[in-house]
């Protein structure tokens, strides 16, 4: 099929090191994920993650050319979504966190207020600004939190992203954790 | 935090985790000689280790997921980018179109959003967005105004003037247009096409839907620049391609079959030619009413833009204007080379024509001759009109004309499908009804026949969910019209819902059975729905008659395991003999259970007896139970409605004779159905020949009385609702005798 030869081929040139593929795929999947969300986010209870990472893992068997592709890819199309995902929650808290503040709240409807509370927003928030200052200092952590929380993977399927060993991403996570759980106090979500 | 610091922090953590928890401490503060601040740190992150974890695999994903669907739903009440959005105002193959404001310009826009589908390609989104900017450079009075492409929130869009009308091909589903009419939106339309077309912009998707009359009258075409994103044809596709597509995947837009042109059917490169190819074909069905190449399926469709002549509009209508023959022959040649050069000299003879019609061309051109919106039709019954015409011309009824010189046989039914073909001839045969026939109860009462016979085919059960959204989109339509009231206390669903006891009675009588039973059968819509509460725990039963949610349960069942076999079908009366006794050929030595309802066929007591007779003549026999269930209460309108509507049970004998008359069995079910004064009939057989004489009888055999048809009154409906369908015949293997054809033409007005 003509659309699942992009983002195939791209996927490809990304993970051969070609890192202007990315530019071209963030917004391909970005789009896929809207899609998702609003195709069949509808009926079943929307925020399970399981639910939702089993969706995007079909997503994906639908989109890419699974004879060309190769079997890290579908980490690499993981890894994006969660990029993707980051960064729209991060808009979300802070459009809630401005809204709050300027006491707009009536803007927001009632089941946005459920699904999204406003210690969420201010959570997304602080582990944003935390994970920002961590990949000064160490981005493979960094990216380790954004896939495993944002993206929802596996130890096994981040580990395949990074081209690490299982057990290194374990070994990365606790100290990950830890960190986050010091800088975060009672906020961290870990 | 400095990189070094923080690699040996890492360390630290790492070494100390190695350690039994006891000896950490002494292990860091060794470690750390002195470095207080180091071994907070060290210690903290340890302790936070420690602590009891509350990620399990707990992310945020989900949640992300939440947010991107309330931010796409709450496009329908918000904003886009600048705009406001006010309400969606359509769909269609190339997105959904809302009604916007623009508030820094203080005017009414439409936003179109693109769908996600045609965006794959991202040297196609380009492409698109370099024509729809050259489009949105053109400015000309029939030409919808493009004033913004744009991105918001991952979602490509355009802007675009909003125009307060009705696209043609509503106006065409109104009424009929007048010869002048038509040449009049013919020389906007091909206006619009001269300035697209000196700007380098060909539409390639010229159709009704995308022609708007503004309430001011003038035309205004929609959507240039836009088809660039569906058109994949130049890029890889060929003819097969293109019917695999069309075929296959109804969600994607190719361009209307029928108004394609020949180059664009093959896969070809198009020219600015292609536009007055499908010009011509708005303009042909403007003229006559119908396209020139139609079929049941894209399939036949695409065959006939490639191969076929058009019929001679002489055919279609009286008085043709000398000029307008010739004008389409032009812009419907199937060789572009021969069709108008240019869309200039297109218009230099339309406006001759539209002289010789004593239209001033000029005055047309601006826009001061209008095209009235309104006919005298009720705004109610133009709705549903209209609406109907849509499912009607597009996936159900092909008028009996279709048929001529077609015949042959595709496919056998699949006895399974039975049940879909009730529900779409029961639903669309009453409205039908109601609409063309308002005035059935008093011609019953002046014992005038009226001739409708609507077939409709089993392909709706392919397209379950469009008829689903049919339906439920119907009874909003209909309501608070009395015709919904009237269906529904005809049939009793109203009273079966209300009424509890009946639930009860079933229950109890369903207990009398002296075993269970291997197969049960179900008669009458009331019953139904506690029928099917025991079809789901697993009694096989074959349902006469359906509400609507048995309907879509059934469907739902159907789907999970076809291997159930459900049969639902509405046997009114006699044909219900014929029902039980293909059950019992087709499952022998099974026990039967039957539950009906006496109620419904209060009206004829003759027909309760003779069916309780009937059915105790089958063998083996049937256990047979009746179920007796609230009579509805009508007054004497409904009674005399559904004292036609049952009167189907005349049918009997006429079946009778039919299958007597042919030593072949009768493999499939009859469905039958008789609504004030009209029949609705559908057949299954395995042999042709009995499938002929079916359909035969069908146009022929008078329901009520047993006379044939060409003998009785004629009472013309106002459109031509007699035929059965090609896909029908099909479907049935029935084939039409070309004499069965002429003679039912001549009902038809």
């Amino acid at each position: 099929m003509t659309q699942s030869h992009g983002i195939t081929e791209l996927l490809i040139q990304w993970s051969d090191g070609d890192e202007s593929a990315l530019n071209q795929l963030m917004p391909l999947v970005e789009r896929e994920l809207r899609r998702l969300a609003r195709n069949f986010m509808g009926k079943e209870n929307p925020g399970h993650t399981l639910q939702a990472t089993a969706l995007v893992n079909e997503t994906y068997l639908k989109l890419v050319d699974q004879k060309r592709a190769k079997w890290q890819n579908r980490a690499h199309f993981f890894a994006i979504a969660a990029q993707i995902m980051r960064r729209i929650l991060l808009d979300y808290a802070k459009k809630r966190h401005r809204a709050k503040r300027g006491g707009q709240m009536q803007q927001v409807s009632i089941s946005e207020r459920l699904a999204f509370s406003d210690e969420k927003s201010e959570e997304l928030i602080a582990l944003d600004e935390a994970l920002v200052r961590l990949s000064a200092v160490d981005p493979l952590k960094s990216k380790i939190i954004e896939l495993r929380y944002f993206g929802g993977l596996s130890v096994e399927e981040t580990a395949e992203v990074l081209e690490i060993a299982p057990i290194t991403v374990m070994r990365h996570w606790k100290l990950a954790k830890a960190w986050l759980r010091c800088e975060m106090g009672s906020r961290s979500p870990f | 935090m400095e990189i070094e610091r923080w690699h040996q922090i890492e360390n630290l953590f790492y070494s100390a985790l190695e350690i039994e928890k006891s000896e950490r401490e002494q292990f860091l503060k060794r470690a750390c000689d002195g470095d207080a601040e180091l071994f907070q740190e060290v210690h903290s992150l340890l302790v936070a280790h420690e602590q009891p974890g509350t990620f399990v695999g707990n992310s945020a994903f989900g949640l992300g997921m939440q947010v991107l669907k309330d931010e796409q739903t709450n496009l329908q009440r918000s904003t886009l980018g600048h705009y406001k959005i006010i309400k969606p105002i359509g769909s269609g193959g190339m997105g959904e179109v809302f009604l916007a404001e623009d508030p820094r310009l203080g005017r009414k826009v439409a936003i179109k959003l693109l769908p996600h589908s045609f965006l794959e390609d991202p040297s196609r989104i380009y492409r698109f967005q370099q024509e729809a900017r050259a489009a949105s450079s053109i400015s000309h009075p029939n030409i919808a105004h493009i004033y913004e492409i744009g991105v918001e929130a991952g979602c490509h869009f355009t802007s675009m003037e909003f125009i307060d009308g009705i696209t043609l091909r509503r106006l065409m589903d109104q009424r009929r247009l007048e010869l002048q009419e038509a040449v009049n939106i013919a020389l906007q339309v091909g206006s619009a096409l001269v300035a697209a077309h000196k700007s380098g912009i060909i539409h390639r998707d010229i159709k009704p839907e995308n022609i708007m009359i503004h309430r001011e009258g003038h035309i205004k075409v929609l959507d240039f620049g836009l088809a660039k994103l569906t058109d994949r044809i130049s890029d890889h596709w060929n003819a097969t391609t293109i019917i695999d597509a069309v075929e296959t995947q109804p969600g994607v837009v190719m361009g209307s079959p029928a108004y394609m042109s020949p180059e664009q059917a093959r896969g070809l490169e198009v020219d600015a030619r292609t536009d007055i190819w499908s010009l011509g074909i708005v303009l042909y069905e403007m003229v006559t009413g119908w396209t020139p190449f139609h079929g049941s399926t894209n399939m036949d469709v695409l065959a006939g833009v490639l191969k076929e002549e058009p019929t001679p509009i002489i055919e279609h209508i009286d008085n043709v204007p000398p000029g307008l023959e010739k004008i389409l022959k032009k812009m419907l040649s199937k060789d572009k080379d021969e069709r108008y050069l240019s869309s200039s000299d297109m218009i230099t003879d339309l406006k001759k024509l539209a002289r010789s019609l004593q239209l001033n061309s000029d005055a047309i051109l601006d826009h001061e001759t209008r095209i009235p919106l309104r006919s005298n039709i009720p705004q109610h019954k133009q709705q549903t009109i209209g609406f109907l015409k849509q499912w009607i011309s597009s996936i159900v009824v092909t008028p009996i004309r279709d048929a001529r010189g077609k015949k042959g046989i595709e496919r056998i039914l699949a006895l399974r499908n039975v049940f879909a073909l009730f529900v779409a001839t029961v639903t669309l045969a009453f409205l039908l009804n109601e609409i063309y026939q308002n005035q059935a109860i008093q011609i019953r009462k002046q014992k005038k026949i009226v001739h409708i016979a609507i077939v409709l085919n089993g392909e709706v059960y392919y397209t379950r969910n469009i008829m689903q959204g049919f339906t439920s989109k119907l009874d909003q339509l209909l309501e608070p019209t009395p015709y919904v009231a009237h269906y529904e206390s005809t049939t009793g669903v109203a009273e079966a819902k209300q009424n509890k006891q009946n639930e009860a009675a079933f229950k109890s009588l369903l207990a009398k059975f002296p075993s269970k039973p291997d197969y049960l059968i179900s008669v009458g819509t009331q019953v139904s729905e506690y029928a099917y509460q025991h079809y789901l725990n697993d009694i096989p039963i074959i349902f006469v008659g359906v509400t609507d949610p048995v309907r879509s349960g059934l469907i739902r069942s159907y789907e999970k395991d076809p291997s159930r076999g459900t049969i639902a079908g509405t046997t009114w009366g006699g044909s219900l003999k014929l029902f039980l006794e293909f059950f019992t050929q087709a499952f022998p030595g099974r026990t039967i259970g039957y539950v009906y309802n006496p109620g419904l066929y209060h009206q004829d007591e003759l027909t309760k007896d003779s069916l309780l007779a009937e059915a105790a003549q089958i063998k083996p026999p049937l256990t047979i139970i009746p179920i007796q269930v609230d009579k509805p209460q009508m007054n004497e309108e409904q009674q005399a409605s559904a004292d036609m509507f049952f009167g189907g049970y005349y049918w009997a004998k006429h079946f009778q004779e039919l299958i007597s008359s042919n030593k072949k069995p009768f493999v499939a079910t009859e469905i039958s159905n008789v609504y004030k004064g009209g029949a609705i009939a559908t057949f299954g057989t395995d042999s042709i020949e009995l499938g002929s004489i079916a359909a035969e009888r069908l146009l022929y055999v008078n329901l009520m009385q047993g006379t044939p048809l060409s003998d009785l009154p004629i009472i013309k409906p106002e459109k031509p609702v007699i035929g059965i369908n090609l896909s029908t015949a099909r479907q049935y293997n029935i084939s039409i005798s070309q004499e069965v054809i002429e003679r039912a033409d001549k009902v038809i007005p």
